[in-house]
């Protein structure tokens, strides 16, 4: 490992200070950083543009940008992992590389983990040590334990910033668009969004927008999270102390081969590596940044690897151990004793505040989950409702409300039987039910509950035979007088209503 | 009180209704060109001795067709453009001192006239809006703590854009319930327009509202007698049933969060009765409750916000809806 060829003083950190020397490594190398990403990702942003234009759904403008960001992180990271340890490279060379660059873990932070809100720590570890699954996995646990939050938390402060910025623009292109051409009311702007022509400008603007802050965001995120995964290393494994000794090794050699060997005698156990020192350095300018994190290039380090792989096998290393003991749930009296502090007060206070703490953001969250689940049966529920096409009469739930009443075998005998008995209305209302309902089997049609009198007469219109259309024109009309204006026919209209269908069942 | 209503007419048969109902559509027609939905709308509310709201973008004719409206019937024409910061008083009138006579004198609004037209009323402030509300609801106006009858017939005809601007205070719904009937106006078809364009450029320099070939028709007191007879029309329980069942189903339909209360009813039944006339028949039919349900529930829903989500407007709500309830049969 080519340690003293870092560029960043190596010393463990905290989270934050080590995000911020992300943030310095970026600003060092802001030129190649930015040049490489706005020449990988503006056509490919263009080219999402273009393709939302095309299938008609502008809304791919915005989600396609989105979701390809774990692609894009690849080129700050590039960049910024080989600035430390030599030249950052120009955008050509940036461009170049990707195609030798390992793919397998873009593709999976551009599928199962791409909400992984840790991606910021876990893309350098994927990308520039190339480990196996099982390693990989064991890796990541110890990588990521003491700063998931911290990486977390660095995803959720990018987004809101990216938030500020893209609305911030959003709100400064509205400033450019004229009073006049603008909506006056949160009303008028709701109505504004059912027009086509707006809701799509303003979703090209909002993409245009979110690609700008996503342009200014996300380098910072790449090297916050690539500082986080520095400082995670130094600490692990000692880079600050291994890099003093490689130093001091350097001062002794120069001060005389003699008095090294003295020194590498007496001090050093790594005195047959020290003693290939000025051989390695003859070749060392030749190593790429590959061999700086793990990945071997010469026959040594092969050697090496395939040793450490033999070692990683071993059941006795780096594999998980479960150690069971009993442990009593209640503190001894001197446990307890010495758990009796001055502060107790205080302790029960806090112990208490976030209990209802906890106790409160459930309760909020089981709010939040059941308005959502009433909003969504609501939604169901209208979304179920038919509106019917223009013109078009949509099936009706029931068939008829003339199921409720059944009709008799012999229509117009009952009808006659009520007439006579003076229920004048009750016989026609027999009759106009009868008769549409016969209407409605002769048509092969549901009689819809809510057919009108004058729907009656347009139905009317499809029977074929001319004698039958008149007569149920004849008694539709003649109960639309009797019904609604009192106006009653003579015995002998009655009689010519009933003389045939669809008072008289006939046999087709 | 002061009152200044005319004696109340003896109702009108319908024959003769129907028949000044067409004259008077032939006359406002020399002006008012195309929509005759819009119009015939417009015709029932008067009939029926409602107000009407209208929503539509400018320049549609709305004023013309209400100044034709004045023409053809003899009747007053006010007109008051909303803006927000028009008081009460522009509308309803005030008091002032009359240095010879030594005394406070009244003067009145605009609002004492037998056709209103309201523009854009959603423009005024709430304090407004119920001046003239109180003048369509109880027929009167309150000047210095003093109340005047309005003229009758009064008639309001409210506008109010659909595409909002800035300083707009839409009507409640409790105030839009006050409307018996809500127009939608739109463009007019391409010949409509050509014919617009024609009579306007027959030999005129000014190129709006000229209401002079309209003549006069009725007279302000046969348009009560036209009134009183639409108000006496026959209507069978069963339609009235049918119509108060329309109302009451607005109010249980799932994408309505408030539906028509007992004025939907109401004005489903006046309107019905105004549409028979109009067509010439002296009872009223399930179809006429139909016919009317859209111009007279549109104003009197309050869409549930999932509906708004799936971009159910009223209409659709209400065309829906119909479907659902059934036609009487006996």
């Amino acid at each position: 490992m080519q340690l003293e060829r870092i560029g960043v003083a190596l010393r463990p950190r905290t989270s934050q200070e080590a995000m911020d020397l992300g943030m310095a490594m970026l600003r060092a190398h802001a030129r190649p950083v930015w040049s490489a990403w706005l020449v990988f990702t503006l056509p490919i942003f263009l080219a999402c543009q273009l393709l939302a234009w095309v299938l008609g759904m502008p809304w791919l403008a915005l989600v396609l940008p989105w979701w390809l960001r774990p692609l894009f992180d690849r080129i700050p990271l590039y960049v910024l992992s080989r600035a430390v340890f030599e030249q950052a490279p120009s955008w050509r060379e940036t461009l170049k590389a990707q195609r030798t660059w390992p793919w397998g873990r873009t593709f999976a932070g551009l599928t199962w983990l791409r909400v992984d809100t840790n991606r910021s720590l876990r893309l350098p570890m994927e990308l520039l040590e190339g480990m196996a699954a099982k390693q990989r996995r064991a890796r990541w646990r110890v990588l990521s334990r003491p700063l998931v939050g911290a990486a977390s938390g660095l995803t959720w402060i990018c987004i809101a910033f990216e938030l500020v910025i893209s609305l911030s623009l959003c709100i400064f292109a509205m400033w450019l668009v004229p009073s006049e051409a603008l909506p006056d009311s949160m009303r008028s702007l709701n109505q504004a969004f059912t027009i086509p022509a707006f809701r799509h400008a303003l979703l090209w603007i909002a993409s245009g927008a979110i690609y700008v802050s996503m342009s200014i965001v996300e380098p910072l995120y790449v090297a916050a999270g690539f500082g986080l995964y520095l400082n995670r290393r130094t600490q692990l494994e000692a880079w600050d102390i291994d890099l003093a000794f490689r130093r001091l090794r350097e001062r002794l050699l120069e001060a005389g081969v003699g008095v090294a060997l003295l020194i590498c005698v007496l001090c050093l156990p790594s005195f047959a590596h020290a003693a290939d020192t000025r051989a390695d350095a003859a070749h060392a300018s030749s190593q790429n940044i590959a061999e700086v994190f793990h990945q071997p290039v010469n026959d040594k380090d092969a050697l090496f690897a395939s040793e450490a792989a033999y070692v990683y096998r071993d059941a006795r290393f780096g594999q998980p151990h479960k150690v069971q003991r009993w442990v009593p749930r209640i503190p001894t009296m001197d446990t307890r004793s010495n758990a009796v502090s001055p502060s107790w007060f205080g302790a029960m206070f806090a112990n208490l505040g976030a209990g209802l703490l906890n106790v409160l953001l459930w309760g909020l969250l089981a709010i939040v989950v059941g308005a959502l689940m009433v909003f969504a049966l609501r939604y169901i529920r209208i979304k179920k409702l038919p509106l019917p096409e223009p013109g078009e009469r949509p099936k009706p739930l029931r068939s008829s409300v003339m199921h409720d009443m059944p009709l008799p075998d012999d229509l117009a005998a009952a009808v006659r039987e009520l007439w006579h008995g003076g229920r004048h209305r009750e016989a026609l209302a027999l009759l106009y039910r009868g008769s549409v309902q016969r209407a409605a089997t002769a048509l092969r049609m549901q009689p819809p509950i809510d057919a009108t009198e004058s729907d009656w007469l347009h139905y009317a219109r499809s029977v074929e035979d001319q004698a039958r259309r008149e007569r149920l024109i004849a008694i539709v009309r003649t109960w639309q007088f009797a019904a609604y204006a009192d106006r009653y026919p003579g015995d002998a209209d009655v009689d010519a209503l009933l003389s045939g269908w669809p008072a008289q069942q006939v046999v087709p | 009180m002061t009152t200044e209503t005319l004696a109340p007419a003896a109702p009108m048969t319908v024959d003769i209704i129907h028949a000044r109902a067409n004259t008077l559509r032939q006359q406002v027609a020399h002006a008012f060109i195309g929509q005759t939905e819009v119009f015939d709308q417009v015709l029932m509310a008067l009939l029926a001795g409602g107000h009407v709201l209208i929503e539509g973008v400018p320049g549609l004719g709305k004023t013309l067709l209400v100044r034709a409206l004045a023409a053809a019937m003899n009747c007053s024409f006010g007109r008051i453009q909303f803006t927000p910061d028009l008081m009460p008083t522009d509308v309803t009138g005030h008091a002032i001192y009359d240095v010879k006579a030594e005394r406070f004198q009244v003067r009145r609004g605009p609002v004492f006239a037998n056709l209103l037209l309201a523009d854009e009323i959603n423009r005024a402030p709430a304090k407004t809006q119920a001046a003239l509300l109180e003048a369509m609801q109880e027929g009167q106006a309150t000047i210095e703590g003093r109340r005047f009858a309005l003229p009758a017939p009064f008639m309001v005809v409210a506008t109010q854009n659909p595409i909002e601007q800035e300083g707009t205070y839409p009507l409640p719904e409790a105030q839009l319930d006050r409307f018996l009937i809500k127009v939608l106006i739109n463009y007019p078809s391409l010949e409509d327009e050509k014919r617009m364009v024609e009579n306007v450029l027959s030999g005129k320099v000014a190129a709006d509202l000229d209401v002079s070939r309209v003549q006069q028709v009725m007279t302000q007191e046969e348009l009560l007698a036209m009134q009183q007879g639409v108000a006496h029309m026959h209507m069978d329980p069963a339609v009235m049933d049918y119509a108060v069942r329309i109302a009451r189903a607005t109010r249980e339909w799932p994408a309505v969060v408030g539906g028509a209360g007992p004025r939907g009813g109401l004005a489903l039944a006046r309107l019905a009765r105004a549409h028979a006339t109009i067509d010439g028949r002296d009872f009223v039919t399930p179809d006429d409750v139909r016919a009317v349900a859209l111009p007279a529930l549109r104003h009197r829903l309050m869409l549930a916000p999932e509906a708004l989500v799936e971009r159910q407007r009223p209409d659709d709500v209400i065309r829906a809806l119909l479907h659902k309830v059934a036609a009487p049969r006996q």
